[in-house]
């Protein structure tokens, strides 16, 4: 019998999972603190001396090992389209739905301000997309030529736009000394999103040169390529839970994840827009979408969520005390390693948490609009997400709060929000043992078997 | 065939009928029953027992819709057209008003609504000042029961002394720019045709104008009329009230329109009592020498019909003006008096009609409506409706829409995965007929190369549809953002798709206010682009409430205003000669 060992190099924890997947099993799952920002393979040897107890060291020798990385704020991309609706839409799905980060993003034409704030932001990749095939050109040239001819960003740049230009754009960015990859247009028709060609270039992107943690070169001898970023492996999971893994099981249904952490809160959803009845505007939504909010977190971001949702935490227990709660939340900001002491910072964690699910399901999903014009039109804009039917909460901040449930529950439309596009009632669950990485990265391998770790995985979540 | 589940139809529980029962005898208790100086005049306590005589006496009914936005003006309209008829020894027996979308929504909720160009109550007194007018029977048809307001504005319609209440149709395609709740809306319809049942012996009389529903939605008109007797079930056989229909703005062949309102009075089991004939409005332009014989030509046939088979239908003369703009209060009586002087000719007219060949073409109708109406009703039984609940059936109708009920329900059968119509509506013969001219006029490759962006400003999709059609046929690249388009999308796509044209279609009397913003937009995203704008080229003035042509306007905003798809084709073709003249210089 053969193990798939599975690791996750995040910057506080390196996490492992060690899977029997012909069995569907779980032997093992363990983390330790993570030491990539030293040496990345301490972390990595310590658990697999925990994986050498429960299996043996031949079956750890024998294993098959896959990686994903978090580490150091993970992928950090800048997205570039041509219009905010369109181009830009698509390109930032492509980004998510690969795991990354979007620090900046643009549409329209470039002018020296914003090369400046690209400059600043420092990315890893820049991805620059626009104009249907056979569409624009001159807005994408302009920007190709402000990007290349000013040198003003060092990253890998993925060209994803009109085909018509392609080689021009990689020949001026190669001129220019920047290195531009190029790939399928993400948005060649107008009903049309074409991700998955740009995220391969992405990840592969990920794979030779970004990971954030010293010591890869002796990383690599254990694990082989760090395959993908994190977020791309439990984007992955979440689509084989909610469609199954094309054997028997059907999955569980359109769902939504949500993973809070310190400095960010990732929401995913996995369903089919459906139409609302209504037009609906823009580029094609995704079937599994991913968003990243940079503000909501419970530690480095928590002062921002707090900015962000200050109406909210102050409801019910922190009525009357804003100046105490905000100073409560600038400590978690200065002091990322902060663990509440007493039954007050316990319950802020829980109010937090819950308000970065509220705000964020709120940023993710779609919403019916007034459309333009006299008449009384609706029109759609963003995902549908009402037939979601499941909820997962995953990450510390859920899985360790005594009320799971109630933090995920903030995900549901409230009665008199009915121009939000989420659901009114969903049943909630939490990836105890933290697995959904494990199930996305090993899906490749044996879809079932991960499909059903994944699904071992989930526990109804309680309300305390 | 799509998976649909009762659970996806019916999202939250609607109460039993029962219970919506008991709340309609609650609230409407105590209510006032106006009385209007119509039935004064005639001793009568309802418009439908008025409808009963007529029948049996067959004098022809008259209907008038007026349109104004104040209850002074309206008021002002209907003593001047009552004081003229009389005057000509003429008759006008009812008028519609034409209540303002603002009114189906409660008060408080107003504010988020624009106010369109129809008539707004400011108060109780307001209803009963118009109502009561003039000795002719007011008609409460527009934005009443089936909106979000049902049961107030019934009271008010009540205390009105109104008996022709309306609209079932409303309820399926009327929508509002704001979340609501819609289960509430459906309960509170279903009560409100509850009240007008507990009422039915006072001559209430459910009014549905299948012209503002799906009726005006389908290609078939079998599936039109068995749409009717699907009403007539919900209306009468489950909630206990009458129903009349009102249909014809979408029907141009005069025989048709007489075997229709036959063919209803055969699902009504002979004991039809009709609102009113609507005007062929579709033939209309904005060439009023021509829409004079229009009028006159469906009235005439309207006329014989009912002479020859009454079915209680008042009929309605519409002004020449109507498709360009709300029609004056002298449009409209010169429409009445053409209609009253017409009913000599039509009498003459109906001893020589081939009754057999209309009553073949209703019999055609009547059959597919049968399978319409069995198969809708068979298919809400398969997904678990409950076929006792009216409001159950009619929420689950309404989600269903249109196209899915005419493909999985239809009475035509199935070619090529189409269902070929029993009988197509005029609507589907005109537009047939409009494409296949237009295209015989355009070669191939005129245009190709060329890239631009089609839209509607409104739900109206038939004119842009026509227009991509010619142009793809040119060779042109057509990026369609289909319907209800608003400036920032056109703009954007014309970005994305590097258009060099964007043709808009609207028929909402937005044109100019949206020419207005679409420029201002296209400027805001530094594109010079092309703008051709067609269809129907009006807007209210700010002082006044008559829709004007904002042709001349357009144009000098730089718009190129037309109304022909050839004429698009040779004006692109024109322009991309310059601009290819202009690259070689």
């Amino acid at each position: 019998m053969g193990y798939t060992i599975c690791f996750d190099f995040g910057s506080t924890y390196t996490k492992m999972a060690v899977l029997d997947l012909e069995n569907a099993e779980t032997a093992v799952t363990s983390r330790v603190p993570s030491t990539v920002k030293t040496d990345a393979v301490q972390g990595l040897k310590a658990n697999l001396e925990i994986a050498a107890k429960y299996i043996g060291e031949e079956a750890v020798r024998s294993a098959h090992m896959l990686a994903s990385s978090s580490a150091a704020g993970g992928l950090r991309m800048v997205v570039v389209g041509l219009t905010e609706k369109y181009s830009l839409l698509a390109g930032m799905n492509t980004a998510l739905g690969a795991g990354a980060r979007v620090i900046r993003s643009y549409y329209g034409i470039l002018d020296d301000k914003k090369l400046e704030e690209i400059r600043e932001a420092n990315p890893s990749i820049l991805l620059l997309c626009g104009g249907t095939d056979e569409g624009n050109v001159d807005r994408l040239w302009h920007n190709t030529e402000m990007l290349a001819g000013k040198r003003m960003v060092s990253c890998p740049v993925i060209y994803a736009g009109n085909k018509k230009i392609a080689q021009e754009v990689r020949t001026k960015f190669l001129q220019s000394g920047i290195e531009c990859y190029l790939t399928d247009n993400i948005f060649p028709e107008l009903d049309c999103l074409n991700a998955g060609p740009a995220q391969k270039v992405i990840h592969n992107i990920f794979m030779n040169r970004i990971t954030g943690m010293r010591g890869m070169n002796e990383v690599r001898k254990y694990v082989g390529d760090i395959v993908m970023p994190t977020p791309a492996a439990v984007l992955r999971a979440g689509t084989l839970l909610a469609k199954g893994s094309g054997n028997d099981e059907t999955g569980i249904g359109s769902c939504m994840l949500f993973d809070v952490g310190g400095a960010t809160t990732d929401v995913y959803s996995f369903s089919d827009n459906l139409p609302k009845g209504m037009k609906a505007v823009g580029a094609p939504e995704p079937f599994a979408k991913r968003s990243v909010e940079g503000d909501l977190g419970l530690r480095s971001s928590a002062k921002s969520l707090f900015e962000n949702a200050r109406g909210f935490i102050l409801k019910g227990h922190f009525s009357g005390s804003e100046n105490k709660v905000e100073e409560m939340c600038v400590r978690r900001t200065r002091q990322e390693a902060f663990l509440p002491d007493n039954e007050e910072e316990t319950a802020l964690d829980q109010k937090l948490a819950e308000a970065a699910v509220y705000t964020s399901a709120r940023r993710h999903c779609g919403r019916v609009e007034n459309a333009y014009g006299k008449d009384s039109v609706l029109i759609q804009n963003g995902k549908n997400l009402t037939n979601v039917k499941t909820l997962i909460g995953t990450g510390g901040p859920i899985i360790f709060r005594k009320q799971p449930e109630k933090v995920l529950r903030m995900a549901l439309r409230k009665p008199e929000e009915k121009e939000l596009l989420l659901p009114e009632h969903a049943d909630c669950f939490v990836d105890s043992r933290y697995l959904l990485f494990a199930a996305g990265l090993s899906a490749e391998e044996n879809p079932g078997g991960a499909y059903q770790i994944a699904v071992n995985s989930l526990k109804r979540a309680g309300d305390g | 065939m799509p998976q649909i589940t009762r659970q996806g139809l019916i999202k939250k529980e609607l109460p039993s009928f029962k219970e919506m029962q008991l709340y309609a005898e609650q609230v409407s208790e105590g209510w006032k029953i106006g009385r209007s100086p119509f039935m004064d005049a005639h001793g009568i306590k309802s418009e439908r027992e008025y409808k009963e005589q007529c029948k049996k006496t067959g004098k022809i009914m008259r209907h008038a819709h007026i349109g104004y936005n104040s209850a002074e003006e309206t008021i002002a309209a209907i003593q001047y057209i009552y004081r003229e008829l009389q005057a000509r020894n003429a008759s006008l027996d009812r008028f519609g008003i034409c209540l303002d979308v603002q009114m189906g929504v409660p008060e408080e909720q107003r504010q988020n609504i624009p106010r369109g160009a129809g008539l707004v109550f400011q108060s109780e007194e307001e209803w009963i000042r118009v109502a009561q007018a003039a000795p002719v029977m007011v008609h409460f048809g527009d934005n009443m029961i089936g909106t979000l307001n049902s049961i107030e504005n019934l009271r008010l319609a009540f205390a009105a002394g109104g008996t022709t209440i309306g609209n079932v149709s409303h309820y399926y395609t009327y929508e509002y720019p704001f979340p609501y709740d819609l289960n509430l809306r459906t309960e509170r319809m279903v009560e409100a045709f509850c009240i007008m049942g507990l009422y039915k012996d006072r001559g209430m009389l459910v009014h549905s104008n299948l012209d503002d529903g799906f009726g005006a939605l389908f290609h078939d008109l079998a599936d039109t009329l068995g749409w009717a007797k699907l009403e007539k079930h919900i209306v009468e056989d489950l909630i206990g009230a009458k129903l009349g229909h009102c249909f014809g703005n979408l029907y141009s062949d005069p025989v048709l329109r007489i075997a229709f309102s036959f063919a209803l009075d055969d699902i009504n089991g002979h004991d039809s009592c009709g609102t009113m004939i609507y005007g062929n409005t579709t033939d209309f332009d904005t060439d009023f020498r021509k829409n004079y014989s229009v009028t006159n030509g469906y009235l005439l046939g309207d006329m014989i019909g009912q002479i020859h088979r009454p079915t209680g239908h008042a009929l309605n003369a519409v002004p020449v003006s109507e498709a360009a703009r709300i029609p004056s209060r002298d449009e409209i009586l010169e429409a009445q008096i053409m209609s009253n002087e017409l009913e000599r000719y039509a009498r003459m007219y109906e001893p020589y009609m081939d009754w057999e060949k209309i009553e073949s073409c209703e019999k055609k109708l009547l059959e597919g409506a049968e399978v319409f109406y069995h198969n809708t009703l068979q298919e809400l039984d398969r997904i678990g409706i409950d076929l006792e609940n009216p409001a159950e059936i009619m929420l689950a109708l309404k989600r269903l829409g249109p196209d899915y009920l005419e493909r999985y329900c239809g009475a035509g059968k199935v070619r090529e995965e189409e269902r070929i119509p029993v009988w197509p509506t005029d609507m589907v013969k005109k537009i047939t007929k409009i494409k296949e001219n237009a295209l015989r006029h355009i070669s191939q490759g005129e245009l190709t190369g060329t890239r631009l962006v089609i839209c509607s400003t409104d739900v109206h999709e038939f004119g842009k549809n026509i227009v991509g059609s010619v142009l793809k046929k040119a060779g042109a690249s057509v990026h369609d953002i289909g319907t209800d388009a608003s400036p920032a999308e056109i703009a954007e796509t014309a970005i994305e798709t590097d258009s060099q044209y964007i043709v808009v279609s609207t028929f909402n009397g937005v044109a100019k206010t949206f020419a207005r913003n679409l420029l201002d937009t296209l400027g805001k995203y530094q594109l010079d682009v092309p703008v051709f704008m067609g269809g129907l080229l009006n807007e209210n003035r700010e002082d006044g409430n008559l829709p004007v042509d904002v042709t001349e306007e357009l144009k000098q905003m730089g718009i190129i205003c037309t109304k022909k798809a050839e004429e698009i084709v040779e004006i692109m073709k024109e322009r991309n000669k310059t601009a290819r003249d202009r690259k070689t210089t």
